[in-house]
């Protein structure tokens, strides 16, 4: 129980604790996100920001150099040594003019070579810069350049334009100078006094100083910066390896659309001129540079020709990307670290004091609830009243009882709820009671009444507790009704006297008394006084009921039974009367124990003299009957044998007297006359009635043996079958039969067809004086008062005055001449419908035809 | 005719006589053997006692049984020819004044292939012997042949 109540309140703080938490640290997490991203973004601006004065200082570097590449070009061919060499051609001049070329690739250390070409692309002068040390290329040395496309391109720009090459690595000899040397060359068309164009101007700038100048921007910004041609290919790279592609076989591949993806490159390409790309390799900062077209420092138009385009790049890999952002990241995890494990110690606190407060609440409220509920579901009245005996609570059971409201009791002196005739004491039994205030229990007084507001009475039982508050003392008084109880008391007094009376009246002896030595009776009623011959009960429990046994063997059997089974039941014993009177006496009698644990019997005893006479004389006659059935039932078998014997034996003699005068009639008639054949003639004949007479009489005598077989028998079908077969017998007879259809009987369907067999041909045989037409028999039923069957003809019929010997054996009401037949036919019927249960009669006159009527089951019927 | 016997059951001589009067009216010419009693009947039915050495397989054309016969009853004769694997298939034809229902019943369940009541009429009886006779002596092939 407790374990139970500990896990729920443990689920309970978990759940409040968890409710509160949760939404705590997801507000924390979701302020330290925002504080991530803030400071993502601002990272990103800020790197973004750098990287792009990064770019913007390249280009202006750039244009700064080109700038003064350009100014180079158009110094050199507006220089007036080599305008006067032009205009002369002499030998002097041309030594000016070497010795000036001499000096300004000396000075500007910017050209490995500066070369004048004629027109024709013939070297005229040409100065070469070795380890920063410049001389002049002698005349023999030098070279026809004009199969070269920068001579055709530059001899064919205007003045003052400047073709620039792409920017590549020098080629001595077929292959790539190393240590490499980048290069850039830049030619102008140089013109004479007379506007003639007469050669070019050749400068090959060392590229590596414009690399070395980006170079140098790239150390102070956090990212790479690179130099990328229009074809993607790096001239200024992540790693030596990786630059100049497009020189070399293998480093086709080499190409930043190739290492970062296309998407940025084409972005880079078609863009916004300057513009960054942040994806997942990082971020690049690019700005497309044209050192013909960006004029970023000068507004004077310098003419570059060629097609040139670089970019400039800065990038920055994910990895410095997130190097920056690391630390931030480990300040949140820090904070939150930290502020976590305060949340969850502040939500178990706020949750405890929580729990505790609604614990405290609960627990107050269902005290109350419970003191409340005790009160209202006390099953006594309870009302407290104050000092001065003013009602100040009263629960719902007095209102009940008493009558009235709660409104209209409280503040009211208690005396309201007393009879009027004691209202003027009970101030001074209260004072009393003040004075010496201790709890009296209930009953433990005198019989008090209660008053209900109708001014009705009921009896009480009070008691009183006083109770020290701050209010003064109060004094409690649960009150019960006992009204109840005292009607429970007097319907059980009442219960009593009728169960005393209901015993004391009953014509057998009820008693109880214990099985000890003497066994005297403890209760007896009337009649025990009576069947012992008592002059009083009180005289009978005086008497030990041991010496009432006519055998003390017979009560300790008794004793014996009742202990061992608990109970007895009709127990016959001989037992005498306190006048010494013998009589048998039926016990019944159950074991009980008091609550003391003694054994004791309740029973009844009867007085069974009387009974046990009209049982020997039963007895008797029934053993008076079992012999006569015996003989009965032997002169039975008798009667069968007799009839077996009868049906054998009888026939035999008459076979042979018929049998021997047919032999005489045949072999002998010519030696009988007349007289004597007709004699045998009659001895047969008379043989072959006895025989007859001796079937019929087996008959009857079997109708009498036989046991019924009950069962549904379609009487209308048996008259139809008897008819029908009388008709084969003699089928020149016309009758006219008519059989009501529907006749279901309830009887032996052998004997009920022996019956029809006999009436209809009966019917049949008395019918046979009528011309045919006019012969009719009818079967049917009437349904008067009974069921009665009838089978009618209008044949001879009889007179009615020999009606009383119809149905007696051998009784016969024709002569034989006139109806042939033995006359047991119809007392073999009347058999029938006697077993049957049925009877009998028949109505006729003589020639007006006759009725037999008869019913079957009658009793059955009657009983429906 | 069949040359066969015919075994005649009956222990009353004017029945014998009647019997053997109404056969010849009817122009059967069998040769009849009676047995008076039942002990007699089986002793020739199973070729014992006065009948020692008899073939037993040597049937009679029919079995004319009376059922209240001395020593053993025609009843109990019936069931020992039924209870023979020999001769089981034998044709027994009861023959009685009997009309007691319980007879008859108990001729039948016993496995009696006929049952005639002697009728008192001469006359009757001869056309009942007539036709006994029409059916077992001529029409009637017994199993054996």
């Amino acid at each position: 129980m407790t374990s139970i109540l500990k896990s729920t309140l443990t689920c309970q703080f978990m759940f409040r604790f968890l409710r509160l938490l949760i939404p705590l640290i997801l507000i924390l997490v979701a302020v330290l996100w925002y504080l991530y991203r803030t400071h993502m973004t601002a990272t990103l601006m800020i790197m973004q920001v750098s990287e792009q004065q990064s770019i913007q200082l390249a280009s202006q570097t750039v244009d700064a150099v080109f700038s003064v590449l350009h100014g180079d070009a158009l110094y050199l061919a507006e220089n007036s040594s080599l305008q006067q060499w032009l205009d002369t051609g002499d030998s002097i001049s041309r030594s000016h003019l070497n010795a000036d070329f001499l000096a300004f690739t000396q000075s500007r250390k910017l050209y490995d070579q500066v070369r004048f070409l004629d027109e024709h692309g013939q070297e005229v002068v040409r100065v070469n810069l070795n380890e920063e040390q410049s001389e002049v290329v002698t005349e023999g040395e030098l070279q026809t350049e004009n199969d070269r496309y920068y001579v055709e391109n530059t001899l064919a720009l205007n003045e003052r334009d400047v073709f620039m090459s792409s920017f590549d690595l020098n080629i001595e000899r077929g292959t790539i100078e190393h240590p490499i040397k980048p290069t850039i060359r830049l030619s102008t068309p140089v013109f004479d006094n007379k506007g003639q164009r007469r050669g070019l101007i050749v400068l090959n700038y060392r590229g590596q100083r414009l690399l070395n100048h980006l170079r140098v921007i790239a150390d102070k910004s956090p990212g790479s910066l690179w130099l990328l041609n229009k074809k993607g290919y790096w001239l200024l790279g992540p790693h030596p390896n990786m630059e100049w592609g497009f020189m070399y076989p293998d480093r086709q591949e080499m190409r930043f659309d190739h290492e970062y993806g296309e998407t940025i490159w084409l972005a880079m390409l078609n863009g916004p001129q300057i513009s960054h790309w942040l994806d997942e390799k990082g971020l690049f900062t690019y700005a497309r540079i044209t050192p013909t077209t960006s004029k970023l420092a000068s507004k004077e138009p310098e003419n570059f020709v060629g097609n040139e385009q670089w970019i400039v790049v800065t990038y920055i890999p994910p990895s410095n990307i997130n190097a920056s952002t690391i630390g931030h990241v480990r300040n949140l995890i820090n904070a939150f670290v930290v502020l976590a494990p305060l949340l969850a110690l502040l939500s178990g606190i706020i949750t405890y004091h929580d729990i505790r407060r609604r614990q405290a609440e609960a627990d107050a409220r269902s005290s109350e609830a419970r003191y409340r509920g005790l009160l209202e579901s006390a099953p006594d009245g309870i009302v407290i009243a104050d000092e001065d005996g003013h009602i100040t609570m009263a629960n719902v059971q007095a209102e009940k009882w008493f009558g009235y409201t709660q409104n209209e009791l409280i503040g009211q002196p208690i005396e309201k709820l007393i009879p009027e005739r004691f209202r003027a004491t009970h101030p001074c039994h209260r004072k009393n009671y003040l004075a010496n205030p201790v709890a009296r229990p209930m009953g433990a007084g005198l019989e008090l009444h209660g008053r209900r507001s109708d001014g009705s009475e009921f009896p009480v039982e009070i008691s009183l507790s006083p109770l020290e508050t701050n209010q003064g003392l109060l004094v409690t008084s649960i009150i019960r009704d006992i009204t109840a109880r005292k009607q429970a008391e007097k319907t059980q007094e009442q219960t009593k006297l009728r169960y005393e009376k209901l015993v004391n009246n009953l014509p057998v002896g009820v008693y109880r008394n214990k099985p000890n030595k003497e066994g005297k009776f403890l209760e007896v009623n009337q009649a025990m006084a009576d069947i012992f011959e008592a002059e009083s009960i009180e005289q009978l429990l005086a008497h030990p009921f041991s010496e009432s046994y006519c055998n003390p063997v017979d009560r300790k059997t008794f004793i014996d039974t009742v202990i061992c089974h608990g109970h007895i039941h009709d127990h016959e014993v001989l037992l005498k009367t306190l006048q010494g009177r013998e009589f048998y006496a039926s016990l019944t009698a159950v074991m009980k124990k008091d609550i003391t644990g003694e054994i004791y019997f309740d029973g009844i005893l009867q007085d069974i003299s009387e009974r046990r006479e009209g049982k020997r004389k039963i007895e008797q006659l029934n053993e008076n009957l079992h012999t006569r059935s015996m003989k009965l039932e032997a002169i039975n078998q008798e009667l069968e044998a007799f009839s077996y014997s009868v049906s054998h034996d009888l026939r035999a003699p008459l076979r042979a007297i018929d049998g021997f005068s047919r032999t005489l009639l045949n072999e002998y008639a010519d030696r009988l006359d007349g007289k004597g054949q007709d004699r045998l003639s009659r001895i047969r004949a008379a043989a072959q009635r006895m025989a007859n007479l001796i079937d019929d009489l087996l008959k009857l005598s079997r109708v009498t043996r036989t046991e019924l077989k009950w069962k549904s028998v379609d009487l209308t079908q048996l008259a139809s079958e008897v008819l029908e077969e009388l008709r084969q017998d003699e089928p020149e007879r016309m009758v006219q039969f008519s059989v009501q259809p529907g006749m279901i009987a309830h009887g032996d369907a052998h004997l009920l067809r022996i019956v029809m067999d006999n009436l209809l041909s009966n019917a049949w045989k008395f019918t046979n004086r009528h011309s045919d037409s006019e012969a009719r028999i009818e079967v049917g039923f009437n349904l008067d008062d009974n069921l009665t069957y009838f089978v009618r003809d209008n044949g001879a019929g009889f007179d009615m005055a020999y009606a009383d010997k119809l149905f007696g054996a051998f009784q016969r009401l024709h002569d034989n001449s006139e109806f042939s037949g033995t006359g047991i036919g119809l007392a073999t019927v009347q058999r029938i419908i006697h077993k049957h249960g049925g009877h009998i009669w028949a109505n006729s006159a003589v020639n007006q035809g006759a009725v037999f009527y008869f019913t079957l089951n009658e009793r059955e019927i009657a009983n429906e | 005719m069949s040359e066969k016997a015919i075994l005649l059951v009956e222990d009353n001589p004017d029945d014998e006589l009647l019997t053997l009067e109404a056969l010849e009216a009817n122009r059967i010419g069998n040769n009849v053997i009676v047995a008076r009693n039942g002990v007699e009947a089986l002793d020739f039915l199973f070729g014992e006692g006065a009948y020692a050495g008899r073939d037993v397989m040597d049937w009679p054309a029919v079995v004319l049984l009376d059922l209240k016969l001395p020593k053993i009853d025609g009843l109990e004769v019936l069931r020992r020819i039924r209870a023979d694997e020999r001769i089981r298939q034998l044709p027994v034809v009861i023959l009685t004044s009997s009309n007691e229902e319980e007879d008859r019943l108990k001729g039948y369940t016993l496995g009696a292939n006929s049952y005639v009541r002697k009728p008192v009429d001469f006359d009757q009886f001869v056309r009942a012997a007539g036709q006994l006779g029409l059916y077992w002596l001529l029409l009637n092939e017994t199993p054996r042949g």
